[in-house]
């Protein structure tokens, strides 16, 4: 293993990332299980220490989740239905231990087809925010996770935090996952969808899939079929098989492909219908 | 201070373990907590393939790191005199012939058979140096076709594993009359047939095997999580190390967990014995979950036909089990029981089966080496049995419910012989039903169904009923010492792994001496202190140590009566013994309790010669024979059409355990039981893809149940004391793997069968239910 260095400001993190490549841990819950009998190689720069990437703040008209803000944090934070989805992922990821270490920046940042964290947050419309000596830039979080396993960081740059607009009408969010159990899993599948309402008829909706794709994605066919529809507990009904043409599962020892398509049909049209007025 | 027994401590009480504190504090002693002074690390270097031949083991670059001390590979060990890894099990082959026992030298020499098999140890002053190091092993292979399947081992073409074994067969076992069976068969008004599949298990104990091996001046120890110390101590002794027993000892402290899986004597513990000797200091290690994994025996992996026939009223007539059970790469650590002898015995059940045969190929193939799992091929006897009862139930058009009636053996022929050998001395098997019926609430069920069905799920219900024979004779003994102050210690052969054996046998104990519960603590796991012990397995040890007990118990009562009459002046014959005191008969007020006789022996008083001169015993009793715990446990499942979930939603269980003597362990037991049936009928697989590769190397995607998948598991007892041990009770430490895997498969596929489904195998997960319904309903 190279150098560990936790610095305690966001400067001296960023100074460092200019200097030479990094890995980046928070939680280092991805990190573990990575390195399960393996050395760890090249250096590693450790986030936890700088206080100020830690937390949600609520602006004019957005949202600010710092980058190291914990799952746990997450649940535990008075938020309104606009986030009732990604606090539901959030309490299915792993299990306490790993809710109380894991951040949604790490989460994001490792950029695993699986990862939970980033369907909700493909719903609510997020950008990430990212940080270097040279200043600060936002990317839309589809554009930044943009292959298995890859991000659009640059050298030298630090995701600081997720910013989540404001929408200006009522909304209701949900996720659900599906695996061999509920908990401490990687998905088969996960979907998160998100609406505003306006005068009882979805105004906007957007929904996204996680598992069943090289990065999770949103599926714009189904968001714009879903533009205008009554918000009844039958919302759902009207998704077919052609909404989530941008899919493209894969086969492997938990589920094959035509069981995760067919299974995350079934689970798009439940969420939508939970949406539904209770 | 009163010194008697308390009678909230009584046999039958739900007493909570006494060991319990000390490990809710982190005080237990795990072999892992083991540090002997100058220790050293050991760390294995293990094949990354299935099967090749070993060019060469390339040790120097590992030698030469960091804090090494010694580098060991196969050849090291052969050449230090060590023994081969035993195969002590051994049946003959259908023709007669002897069952092929290959030999093992405990790190790999010739060829490579499974991902995981050990090359070389290395040993360091770190475990981190050793880690490093053992990366730095070069294993030089020729590749070898690789077999991960019994079907596939047998094949034609198959590459061979080990040259004796043809056809990679390692045992062809047969049981059973063929030719009376196979009329039984043509004569039939039904057959009922099933293939089925008992899926391969990662075991998974919560503490990982670990090993810590002493050589001092001809003095062999072995620190080790095993299931007994005394067998493991002489298999040790004569087959590895050749010495003389008293020049080994074998020492565990606690055990997390077993199951079965650290019964074997493992290659490691005999290459940190080895490493010991050649570096004098001792050596230590540890297995991570990966290479519990990859290491560790795994549980059952068997794959067969059964077949019932039945008459024209549904009365049995016979029962043939025809299949293979995948041993994996070596003998030794692998066991034949489970796939042959234990599928004779309990496939019988609670019916009157007249004839039964059983054909098994147990088969070597490129994989872990599988052993004993919880039941150890009867959870496997049962599963066939009630499988195919259901299905012969749905096929004849005869209710489930009375089709087992009509089967069973009536509790007014005990004792009953069984075709398999068996005699039961007990059990009231239509009785046990109709409890679980009722208890289950078997008749609301068509509410709950419509309700699950307005919710849109289907609904079903299963019946297991199961038996299970339980480990057979051996001797097993029961020391007691009084110690100065009061204590008394019992010391048994047999080795608690998490069960709580202290508090039942304390219980045992306390009552028949009339002593206090809290003066009583257990020893076990130390091979020194031991003349005999069958250690812990197949559900016997409240049997077998309880026998032991009870008569190390009476052995002191009759040294006490002896000293009691030399102190209170009369005959022995006129003393009596009751609740904890010795008087003379007819006159109550000259007694003295068994705390008063400690006194008077502590205190100094001369006895003659020719009198105990204590009250300690040390006693090696001959266990009684198996007993047959057995019950009915009642599933209802939920499952979701559209996305092939699985839910158990209720359980209920009515079990015989004869006398239980302490009913809060025994309903643990019964609880862990069904928890680990849950997990292989529902989510647990081990997968190796065709190069012999595990897959599911990791909790990631080897899937555990764990408590949200659990609904609450109800209890009820239908005790019929056993009538062949002294305390009557029946082994209940695998039972629950019995009752669950039948009653929930058997409730997954009523569920089913609503869409034509009339087989399901385990594990039931949500995209192969998913198939199965697709296929039948694609429209769905």
């Amino acid at each position: 293993m190279g150098d560990y260095v936790r610095p305690a400001g966001l400067d001296e993190a960023l100074e460092h990332l200019a200097r030479r490549p990094y890995a980046v841990v928070a939680g280092a819950t991805d990190l573990y299980p990575a390195h399960v009998g393996r050395s760890l190689q090249g250096h590693l720069l450790d986030i936890s220490g700088i206080l100020t990437l830690r937390g949600i703040v609520r602006h004019d008209d957005h949202w600010r989740i710092g980058a190291t803000t914990t799952w746990s944090d997450l649940i535990a934070a008075d938020l309104p239905p606009l986030f009732d989805g990604l606090k539901q992922a959030a309490r299915e990821i792993g299990g306490r231990q790993i809710q109380n270490a894991g951040t949604l920046g790490g989460n994001i940042c490792n950029a695993s087809p699986a990862a939970d964290g980033v369907p909700p947050l493909l719903a609510l419309d997020a950008e990430v925010e990212l940080a270097s000596v040279d200043g600060m830039v936002r990317l839309p979080l589809a554009a930044f996770v943009n292959r298995s396993r890859s991000t659009a960081r640059k050298r030298g740059q630090l995701l600081t935090g997720i910013l989540v607009p404001q929408p200006a009408l009522p909304c209701r969010s949900a996720f659900a996952k599906l695996g061999a159990r509920r908990y401490l899993v990687i998905s088969i599948a996960s979907v998160a969808a998100m609406i505003e309402i306006d005068c009882g008829l979805v105004s906007r909706a957007r929904v996204a899939v996680g598992a069943c794709s090289p990065v999770p994605c949103r599926l714009p066919e189904l968001e714009a079929a879903l533009r205008g529809a009554v918000l009844d507990k039958r919302l759902g009904d009207c998704v077919t098989e052609s909404h989530l043409a941008a899919l493209a599962p894969i086969d492997d020892i938990r589920a094959d492909a035509s069981y995760r398509r067919a299974a995350v049909t079934v689970m798009v049209r439940r969420i939508l219908n939970q949406l539904g007025p209770a | 201070m009163t010194y008697a027994a308390n009678p909230k401590f009584a046999v039958g009480q739900p007493v909570s373990r006494t060991e319990d504190p000390k490990l809710v504090r982190g005080a237990g002693r795990f072999t892992d907590d083991i540090n002997l002074p100058t220790q050293l690390y050991a760390v294995f270097a293990r094949s990354p393939h299935a099967h090749g031949v070993i060019r060469g083991i390339d040790i120097a670059a590992a030698r030469a790191m960091p804090g090494v001390l010694g580098v060991f590979i196969g050849t090291d060990i052969e050449a230090g005199g060590f023994g081969r890894m035993p195969c002590g099990l051994t049946a003959p082959n259908r023709d007669g012939s002897a069952m092929v026992k290959p030999s093992r030298v405990a790190l790999a020499v010739d060829k490579v058979r499974f991902v995981g098999d050990p090359v070389a140890v290395v040993v360091a002053e770190t475990a981190a140096q050793a880690r490093d190091a053992a990366e730095a092993v070069v294993l030089d292979l020729d590749p070898l076709q690789a077999v991960t399947t019994a079907e596939s081992a047998m094949a034609a073409n198959a590459p061979r594993i080990h040259d004796e074994a043809i056809g990679n067969v390692f045992l062809d076992y047969h049981y059973g009359d063929t030719a009376k069976v196979a009329a039984a068969f043509a004569q039939a008004a039904h057959v009922t047939q099933l293939d089925l599949c008992s899926n391969r298990i990662a075991v998974s104990p919560m503490e990982p095997r670990c090993a810590a091996g002493q050589y001092d001046d001809g003095q062999w120890t072995l620190h080790v999580g095993c299931q007994g110390p005394f067998a493991t101590r002489n298999t040790l002794a004569r087959e590895i190390l050749k010495a003389a027993p008293d020049k080994v000892r074998v020492i565990t402290g606690n055990v997390g967990g077993s199951f079965g899986m650290k019964a074997p004597l493992y290659p490691e513990y005999v290459a940190v014995l080895f490493a010991a000797r050649a570096l004098g200091r001792p050596v230590k290690w540890a297995n991570d979950r990966s290479e519990s994994f990859l290491s560790d025996g795994h549980g059952r992996d068997h794959q067969m036909h059964a077949e019932l026939a039945l008459d024209r009223d549904g009365n049995f007539l016979a029962v043939r089990i025809t299949g293979t059970g995948n041993l994996g790469a070596y003998p030794g650590q692998a066991t034949v029981i489970p796939a042959s002898a234990n599928v004779v015995k309990n496939i019988i059940g609670v019916y009157r089966t007249p004839l039964l045969e059983v054909s098994t190929k147990c088969v070597f193939t490129n994989t872990a080496p599988v052993g004993a799992y919880r039941g150890a091929g009867r959870p496997e006897a049962n599963y066939y049995m009630e499988r195919l009862v259901d299905q012969a139930a749905r096929e004849m058009g005869i209710d489930r419910v009375e089709l087992r009636r009509r089967n069973h053996i009536p509790a007014d022929l005990m004792p009953y012989g069984t075709p398999s050998g068996q005699t039961y001395d007990s059990g009231e098997f239509t009785a046990v039903l109709d409890k679980a019926l009722l208890f289950a609430d078997w008749n609301g069920f068509e509410d709950r169904k419509r309700e699950s069905e307005r919710r849109g799920l289907l609904r079903g219900r299963g019946i297991g009923q199961y038996l299970e024979v339980t480990a057979p004779p051996a001797s097993e003994m029961c020391s007691i010492r009084f110690e100065t102050g009061g204590n008394i210690t019992l010391t048994t052969g047999t080795l608690d792994q998490g069960q709580g054996h202290a508090t039942p046998f304390a219980q045992v104990a306390a009552q028949r001496l009339g002593v206090p519960f809290e003066r009583i603590a257990l020893r076990q796991g130390d091979s020194d202190d031991l003349k005999a012990g069958g250690g812990t397995g197949g559900s016997k040890s409240m049997v077998s140590a309880g026998k032991a007990i009870v008569e190390a118990c009476d052995k002191v009562v009759a040294q006490g009566r002896q000293i009691a009459a030399f102190v209170l002046n009369a005959s022995e014959g006129e003393i009596t013994f009751n609740d904890g005191r010795f008087a003379v008969e007819g006159q109550a007020d000259r007694n003295l309790g068994i705390g008063d006789l400690l006194e008077v022996i502590g205190g100094g008083l001369p006895l003659p010669a020719h009198l105990p001169q204590s009250l300690d015993v040390e006693h090696i009793a001959q266990t009684p024979p198996s007993t047959f715990p057995n019950g009915c446990h009642i599933a209802e499942v939920e499952i979701d059409p559209a996305t092939g979930v699985v839910r158990v939603d209720r359980y209920s269980m009515v079990n015989d355990f004869g006398v239980m003597i302490n009913p809060l362990l025994v309903e643990g037991q019964a609880q862990g039981g069904v928890v680990q049936g849950l997990g292989q009928a529902l989510m647990e697989l081990v997968i190796y893809d065709e190069s012999g590769q595990l897959l599911t190397g990791s909790y990631t995607d080897y899937a555990m149940p764990r408590a949200e998948d659990m609904p609450e598991l109800r209890f009820a007892s239908h005790p019929v004391p056993a009538t062949t041990n002294p305390l009557g009770a029946k082994g209940c430490g695998e039972a629950g793997c019995a009752g669950a895997l039948p009653s929930i498969m058997n409730a997954a596929v009523d569920a089913l069968s609503k869409y034509g489904i009339m087989h399901m195998d385990m594990p039931a997960t949500a995209p192969r239910v998913w198939q199965a319904i697709r296929e039948k309903a694609p429209a769905l």
